[in-house]
């Protein structure tokens, strides 16, 4: 076999996995996304039952305990891709603040972005804050932050999930 | 003989306008990277989120003006001096326009590029839709006007090369590609008349402090005048490419010269009367205007389906010249391996995609869906970032050689190039247009909000981060292998024959199968005239009516 030849064969794989892979990759990307789109609009996505999530360290009565503030966990629960939780906040301390729950982390390590807040809770005051993300498919959360706000200075723990 | 040799002030012309558009490519490209691995998350360690806006104004600026009207500019100059054989017809005032340009990109360039220094007085992060109440320095605006000013004048230059071909050849029709440049231009001349005036008339006063405030809808109105317009001046060279070198680089002619006239005319009369399908959440436009605004631009499709029918036919035709059989089998035969001809094909391909994701803009009630999300750069990034960009770099592996009379140099590079970036360019868009949807905005630094959680019907917003991280990483990657081509072959020292045949074939259906008053330029520019005055006459007029200077608005400097 000449030189030549074996350039050539080579230049012929070569624009193989080119076109192959060029136009292969694009297809395939934009199939996936066109499928998973048709899956979100007809597949009966939301049907699935909630499951309820448990803290794998304990909340305690009050998450934050160094705080003033009392924030109890009231409850998680996840539906297909979204997850839900619920935090009651009472301003127990003597200037206004804020409690905020995310972002969430996933099993696997994915980070879902959005922090959810209470408006501001004058001290005496008590509210709950009922936050919701829609996490990957396929996925389910393993921690989410907590963070109470006084004056522009936080507090803030990771809440873990039993998984 | 190579063009080079034919005519080689023309040449010299085009490599001046090809390098000053490559280097912009660069920096804008290098700006494109920072810009999508900052705003992803995924790197934040190149800028700082004030500086983002920095980079976002000089990406913007220096790909979607100075790349393209450079190219367009060398591009033009040859086709119009190849297509007429004509030369230069006064070189001064050739080097005259290319100078001004160059001045006035320099200047408006630096004024961006100041924004990175605290000290400078000088800044402009006004992004590239630089309307009112962001306010720029002065001298950003000089610029702006003096490279404007320039590409009238390239125009012109085109203009009296037709004359003199056409004292000499009275009763011939006009060749296409000069057909296509002088189209080109008169929709250009239409176009910024409503940027030169926002400029002149508002930004520039309003900058120097002359007039205390501008009224934002007016300023905003005569940018889109331009603004819409400016993206086929972008496309039309790409056009020019489709149709009059893809078809000989698939090994065939070009199937049709009349249905080319057409379409380049419809671009004439079409582009201007849309502007409006930008202002679509602009309060005080009567609604009726944006429906005509809207009209228009789906007819604007039009020209785009009949180029896909005819530049595919041709590639057709070309195939089977070179073996192809089948009703898909063809394909086969269509030279993959020519990085000129792949990078045209799959830049075409993408269009295809922009073209879609264009219609869901241009619907007026669909359009609130997208508007100002992520939608948007997805959109233009498979039009002018790929239709147009992919094409004038792939073409330039077959023009670069013919104005340096050097072989291509680093051929497995620039084979693999077109591909790279056509995966890079999925990638991001993809994930550009999925963002989009669930109601991420653009034009900000920050990608994560307080209390706002984005549904993304597929994936979550973390993959789409990543997805966009990886193809603007991709796509530079491919930008640098392009450019380290360009450079290799441009240092080479010149020896034996180019390997490139720069012969164009005649089209299977010649201009002679067309009316003459497809050339007549002056009918169509008055059409164009009238179309825009029912489009824009009313509106303006009330605009301008109630103080054109009010309501008003003080600057916005951005600090």
């Amino acid at each position: 076999m000449t030189e030549s030849e074996q350039s050539g064969i080579s230049r012929r794989t070569i624009i193989r996995v080119l076109v192959g892979g060029g136009i292969g990759i694009p297809i395939a990307v934009e199939s996936a996304t066109l499928l998973g789109m048709l899956d979100e609009q007809f597949g009966g996505g939301g049907e699935g039952d909630a499951t309820t999530l448990s803290l794998a360290n304990d909340g305690g009565d009050d998450l934050l305990s160094e705080t003033p503030q009392v924030e109890r966990f009231v409850e998680a629960t996840q539906r297909d891709r979204k997850f839900v939780a619920k935090v009651d906040f009472r301003n127990a301390g003597d200037a206004p603040a804020t409690f905020a729950l995310g972002p969430v982390v996933t099993g696997g390590g994915i980070r879902v972005d959005g922090v959810r807040e209470t408006e501001t809770v004058e001290p005496g005051d008590r509210t709950r804050l009922t936050a919701e993300w829609e996490l990957p498919r396929g996925s389910e959360p393993a921690t989410v932050e907590a963070k109470t706000t006084v004056d522009g200075e936080s507090t803030t723990r990771t809440l873990q999930f039993e998984l | 003989m190579t063009f080079i040799d034919e005519r080689p002030e023309v040449a010299r012309m085009v490599r001046l306008n090809f390098t000053i558009s490559f280097g912009a490519l660069l920096v804008g490209g290098l700006f494109g990277m920072i810009q999508a691995l900052h705003r992803t998350d995924v790197f934040r360690g190149f800028v700082n989120s004030q500086d983002y806006y920095t980079v976002l104004t000089g990406h913007g600026v220096l790909l979607a003006l100075f790349f393209t009207t450079f190219f367009l500019s060398g591009l033009f100059t040859w086709g119009v001096s190849r297509s007429l054989d004509e030369p230069l017809p006064n070189a001064t005032a050739t080097k005259g326009w290319f100078t001004l340009m160059f001045s006035g990109a320099t200047i408006a360039a630096l004024t961006v590029l100041g924004g990175f220094v605290p000290s400078m007085p000088f800044k402009a992060d006004v992004l590239f839709t630089f309307y009112a109440p962001l306010q720029a320095h002065p001298l950003f605006y000089v610029g702006l006007a003096m490279f404007l000013v320039g590409s009238w004048l390239s125009g012109l230059d085109w203009f009296r090369m037709y004359r003199s071909w056409n004292k000499k050849n009275p009763d011939k029709r006009v060749p296409l590609q000069t057909f296509m440049a002088l189209t080109t231009m008169l929709m250009w001349y239409i176009s910024t008349m409503g940027v030169a005036v926002e400029v002149l008339f508002f930004l520039l006063p309003w900058s120097l402090g002359i007039i205390d405030t501008v009224d934002p809808l007016l300023t905003r109105t005569l940018f889109w005048f331009f603004g819409h317009p400016v993206v086929y001046f972008w496309l039309m060279p790409a056009y020019f490419v489709w149709y009059t070198i893809l078809p000989k680089l698939s090994g065939g002619r070009l199937f049709s010269d009349p249905l080319a006239r057409v379409v380049f005319l419809l671009f004439l009369i079409l582009s201007t009367p849309v502007g409006y399908h930008h202002q679509y959440l602009d309060p005080g436009i009567p609604s009726g205007f944006k429906f005509v605004a809207m009209t228009n631009t789906m007819f604007l499709l039009l020209p785009s389906l009949l180029t896909a029918f005819t530049v595919v036919a041709s590639m057709e035709h070309g195939a089977r010249q070179r073996g192809g059989k089948g009703y898909l089998g063809w394909l086969r035969a269509l030279p993959w391996d020519n990085p000129a001809f792949s990078g045209s094909a799959l830049a075409g391909l993408m269009f295809a995609a922009g073209g879609f994701s264009g219609m869901i803009n241009a619907g007026m009630n669909i359009n609130y869906l997208v508007h100002n999300s992520t939608w948007v750069p997805g959109h233009f990034h498979l039009t002018v970032g790929t239709a147009t960009a992919l094409t004038f770099m792939s073409i330039s592996y077959w023009l670069w050689p013919q104005v340096t009379g050097k072989r291509l140099q680093h051929r497995r590079l620039a084979m693999v190039q077109p591909y790279v970036w056509f995966v890079g360019m999925t990638l991001m868009s993809n994930a550009l247009h999925r963002g989009g949807l669930a109601g991420i905005p653009r034009r900000t630094a920050e990608p994560q909000y307080n209390n706002v959680n984005f549904e993304t019907m597929v994936g979550s917003v973390g993959e789409l981060r990543l997805q966009i991280g990886i193809g603007a990483i991709l796509l530079f990657t491919s930008l640098f292998m392009f450019l380290l081509v360009m450079t290799g072959t441009w240092l080479v020292d010149r020896r034996g024959s180019i390997a490139v045949d720069g012969h164009i074939p005649a089209p299977l259906s010649g201009p002679n199968d067309s009316p003459t008053i497809l050339d007549n330029f002056r009918v169509w520019v008055v059409l164009a005239i009238v179309l825009v005055i029912i489009a824009y006459g009313i509106p303006l007029s009330s605009m301008v009516i109630d103080g054109p200077l009010s309501p008003g608005s003080p600057p916005i400097v951005p600090v």
